[in-house]
């Protein structure tokens, strides 16, 4: 193995325990196959990227300040989508599901961290809606294990 | 605790208030990254009628940058949502309340920051 897999590897566990988001580090990735996995990631779950916010750009133009680079990706399903507005109207305000991938200091290596929706639904309260919360959780959290697959060269 | 902060807009169309909504957000420095447009993505997806509703994702560079610098993960928070929606007696907006949202992230160092853009953005909606 080697030493960045090993690092990604300890950081991972240390990552996992995020009370709102799962993350999970890679060792063998470059930033833009990174971002391009976790799309290919999202659609084969059925997860529509919507939106795509470069965090570290929008730092840096606005404030003349350096960040690592910074992803953050809106992901949504238009049926759960549809079954959350019609259990609560103002459920917009929790969509879509971000996922955010950045780069670490100083090895080069990504992490992904996809938030926990259960967290975020629960906000309003209501049983339903958290209960969607889990069901879109499940799918998303699956991407973590692809991100690095679809990398793989046989 | 209530996640959002809301008002319904009288007399407005639904355009004009979005564009009402995005001068607001300019005044207190926040500008819209994001913006999706529910009714017209369902139409599409899944060929479902919905009334008019957008949401929008805004961004106040200084404060996102500060938070970013206690919570490396916040982008799964970011932008913040204001949601604005056709309602029977007028064109509803709210914008979801941090202070909230950030209590799911168990960091004190976000307490200051999470209020300081709580205040902001209900501004925003007592200016509408």
């Amino acid at each position: 193995m080697s030493d960045k897999n090993k690092i990604a590897e300890e950081n991972y566990k240390e990552s996992m325990h995020t009370p709102y988001a799962l993350s999970r580090r890679y060792g063998s990735l470059t930033f833009e196959v990174a971002v391009q996995n976790v799309r290919d990631a999202l659609n084969q779950m059925e997860l529509k990227v919507v939106n795509h916010f470069n965090l570290h750009d929008h730092i840096q133009e606005n404030l003349g300040k350096e960040i690592n680079r910074y992803t953050i990706l809106g992901a949504c399903n238009a049926e759960l989508a549809l079954e959350a507005l019609s259990t609560e109207n103002k459920a917009g305000i929790m969509l879509p599901c971000n996922v955010i991938v950045q780069e670490m200091d100083p090895e080069g290596i990504i992490e992904v961290s996809v938030v926990d929706p259960t967290v975020t639904f629960s906000l309003a309260k209501n049983e339903k809606l958290t209960t969607m919360g889990t069901k879109a959780e499940e799918r998303l959290h699956q991407i973590l294990d692809h991100i690095e697959k679809s990398n793989v060269k046989l | 605790m209530k996640f959002y902060h809301e008002k319904t807009l009288k007399d407005v169309s639904f355009e004009e208030a979005i564009q009402k909504v995005t001068d607001a957000l300019k005044e207190e420095g926040f500008g819209i990254l994001t913006e999706i447009d529910v009714k017209e993505t369902l139409k599409k997806k899944l060929d479902e009628d919905f009334r008019p509703y957008k949401i929008l994702g805004a961004c106040n560079p200084p404060l996102a940058h500060k938070a970013l610098l206690a919570e490396d993960k916040i982008g799964a928070m970011l932008p913040c949502n204001v949601i604005v929606q056709q309602v029977n007696n007028g064109v509803e907006v709210a914008a979801v309340d941090p202070v909230a949202s950030m209590q799911a992230v168990e960091n004190e160092g976000l307490s200051e920051i999470a209020q300081e853009i709580q205040s902001k953005l209900k501004s925003v909606i007592e200016n509408l």
